[in-house]
């Protein structure tokens, strides 16, 4: 579902560029790319992490789970907090939703996804505290598998939705 | 032992996605690069990226062929049609810049 939704902003975020494709590279320009890219990096670096906490839970290190689903999280709240550098930039600058096409199509992309990565740090917490329990384990994986593909999901979406944004001149 | 192995595998994946990210970040820096295989490059690693995520981290290589199906076809969907429809608009890096 939510890579549909996300798909069709994809699409009308392409035919609104097609009806003013000046204002949307003028727009792209203001992004800044290194941002983008750090995003790029924590988000995958906290995708791997997520694989090393299935993979614990797997082979029945328990004790290790709950510090891999610790260091995706973190990453998690390094992309939140990076987001909230970049969107204090643009608000600074008196760009806003409102200030045209392009701006709003930004925010309300990057602003979904980044409800997604907040909705998913908070499962990583509940998983976090799930595993000081000992839900997970051997022949206990479902839980956390679906919560990987998820998670997964977010990093992939995000792949897609940062060439879209900041560098498709 | 197989613990091990799958643990190299995802510092490998995820060592694979970092050079793909750097080989973006070069292709932006690039300036010799026209705007169309420059454009068409960044989305061909997009895809690629997206796939090893969703073969090697979701781990779908095993998944039921309808899942696979929907997780491999999204991104080369999305990507194609996005292509499609830049280079049907062409780059809007010429045009004069909109108040």
């Amino acid at each position: 579902m939510d890579m549909l939704f996300f798909f069709i902003l994809f699409m009308l975020f392409m035919t609104g560029r097609r009806e003013a494709p000046g204002l949307y590279e003028a727009g792209r320009l203001t992004l800044d790319p290194d941002f983008g890219g750090l995003n790029t990096l924590i988000l995958l670096t906290s995708s791997w992490s997520f694989v090393m906490a299935v993979e614990a839970a797997r082979s029945n290190r328990l004790e290790r789970i709950s510090r891999w689903l610790i260091a995706s999280g973190l990453c998690g709240v390094a992309f939140g907090i990076s987001k909230a550098f970049e969107y204090g930039a643009k608000f600074a600058a008196g760009l806003t939703p409102a200030t045209n096409d392009f701006y709003m199509y930004y925010f309300v992309l990057t602003g979904f996804h980044m409800l997604h990565v907040m909705g998913g740090c908070v499962m990583l917490l509940i998983f976090w505290r799930m595993a000081r329990r000992e839900a997970f384990g051997p022949g206990r994986m479902t839980v956390i598998e679906c919560g990987g593909i998820y998670w997964h999901m977010v990093d992939l979406l995000w792949i897609v939705l940062f060439p879209l944004l900041y560098l498709m001149r | 032992m197989a613990s091990v192995s799958m643990n190299r595998a995802a510092i490998i994946t995820w060592f694979m996605l970092v050079c793909a990210s750097i080989a973006t970040w070069l292709l932006i820096e690039d300036q010799g690069l026209g705007a169309p295989s420059a454009v068409s490059l960044i989305l061909l690693i997009a895809v690629v990226k997206v796939r090893m995520i969703v073969l090697h981290y979701m781990e779908l290589k095993h998944a039921p062929l309808r899942w696979r199906l929907v997780f491999e076809l999204w991104p080369v969907v999305a990507a194609s049609l996005i292509l499609g429809i830049w280079f049907f608009t062409g780059t809007a890096a010429d045009c004069p810049p909109a108040s």
